[in-house]
C-alpha cells in the first residue's frame, strides 16, 4: 500500500492500516529518538509516544511534506521535549544542591548513555560525544544529530527542519567547530 | 592540561570522537514494540476512530442540555419574582424579592 492510501485508511479509522504504518516506520522513529537521547529505554518510550501522536494528529496531516518527513519531525519534537524537560530538572537540581537542598524527581542516571548502536569499546567516547552534543544550541544539535548520527541526507534534514540546504550546511559547520572545541576541553581536563 | 596526553593525542581523540557520530549503527526495534503501540492506541480516545456522527450528536445533546438548563433557571427566577410582586401582601415578600430568597431560605 502506498503512503497516500495508507494515510487515507488510517484517517478513516482502519486500525490494521495503522499497524502497517507502525511496521513501516517503527525502525526509523526508534533510531531517530535514539540518536537524540542515546538511551534505549528512553528511545522506546519516546517512539511509543510518537506513534500515539501520529494517531491523534493524522487527521491534520495535509500531505505538504512526505509522510516519513512529517513522522520524523514528530520524533524530533518529542525527543527535544524530553531533553528540555530533563535540562530544566537538572538545572533546578544543581541550583538547589548549591543551597543544600535536593529536588525530588531528578534522577542523575537520566544522563546515562546506553546506545545499542555503539560498540562496547566506544562507550566512553560515546559519553564524551553525547555530553558535547548536549551542550550545542538546539538548531545545531538537531542538524548534527539528524545528519551524522541518524545518517539523513542534507535534503532530508532540510525537509525535516523546514529549512534550506545552505542553512543546514552552515549549522553543521558551526556544530562541528563547537564540538571540536568542547571535546578538546574535555580531553584536556581528562574527563 | 592532562600531562598524560600531548596536543597531538588530544587532537586525535577529538577526531576519533567526532568520527564516532558517523559510526553509530541503526538498530532493530525492541521486541513487542508494535504490540505496545497498538495497546496504547486502543486505550486512547481516538478522534479518528470515533465516528463523526457520534461526536456531532454528543455535542448537540450537550448544547441542548445547557441551553435548557439556563432557560429553566432564568424563567423560574423571573416567574418567582413576578408572582411575589403582583399577588402577595406578606411583608416578608419584600425581603424575598430583595434577596431572591425562597421560603426554604427564610
Amino acid at each position: 500500500m502506498e503512503d497516500g492510501a495508507l494515510i487515507d485508511a488510517v484517517k478513516a479509522g482502519d486500525q490494521n492500516a495503522f499497524g502497517l504504518l507502525v511496521d513501516r516506520y517503527e525502525r526509523r522513529v526508534f533510531n531517530a529518538c535514539l540518536g537524540f537521547v542515546f538511551n534505549r529505554e528512553d528511545a522506546q518510550d519516546l517512539a511509543q509516544e510518537v506513534f500515539l501522536e501520529i494517531f491523534r494528529s493524522i487527521h491534520a496531516f495535509e500531505g505538504r511534506s512526505a509522510l516519513g518527513t512529517w513522522i520524523h519531525r514528530i520524533a524530533v519534537t518529542k525527543s527535544l521535549e524530553l531533553i528540555r524537560s530533563r535540562g530544566r530538572k537538572k538545572r533546578a537540581a544543581q541550583l538547589l544542591s548549591l543551597i543544600g537542598l535536593q529536588q525530588a524527581g531528578w534522577d542523575p542516571r537520566a544522563d546515562e548513555v546506553d546506545h545499542p548502536g555503539i560498540r562496547l569499546e566506544n562507550k566512553d567516547r560515546a559519553r564524551h560525544l553525547y555530553a558535547a552534543i548536549d551542550s550545542l544550541p538546539e538548531q545545531q544539535r538537531i542538524a548534527f544529530t539528524l545528519s551524522k548520527i541518524d545518517g539523513r541526507s542534507y535534503e532530508e534534514v532540510a525537509a525535516i527542519m523546514e529549512s534550506t540546504i545552505p542553512s543546514i550546511e552552515s549549522l553543521l559547520f558551526r556544530a562541528k567547530k563547537a564540538l571540536q572545541k568542547k571535546l578538546t576541553h574535555f580531553y584536556q581536563q581528562d574527563l | 592540561m592532562n600531562s598524560k596526553m600531548t596536543e597531538d593525542e588530544i587532537a586525535a581523540q577529538v577526531q576519533a570522537t567526532l568520527a564516532l557520530a558517523e559510526q553509530v549503527e541503526q538498530v532493530e526495534v525492541p521486541l513487542g514494540f508494535k504490540d505496545g503501540v497498538m495497546k496504547g492506541i486502543e486505550a486512547t480516545a481516538s478522534p479518528v476512530l470515533r465516528p463523526l456522527w457520534l461526536k456531532a450528536t454528543l455535542a448537540a445533546a450537550a448544547a441542548i442540555l445547557i441551553l435548557a438548563a439556563n432557560t429553566l433557571t432564568i424563567s423560574h427566577f423571573v416567574a418567582d419574582r413576578h408572582v411575589v410582586a403582583v399577588a402577595s401582601t406578606d411583608p416578608l415578600d419584600q425581603i424575598r424579592m430583595d434577596y431572591s430568597l425562597t421560603d426554604t431560605d427564610i
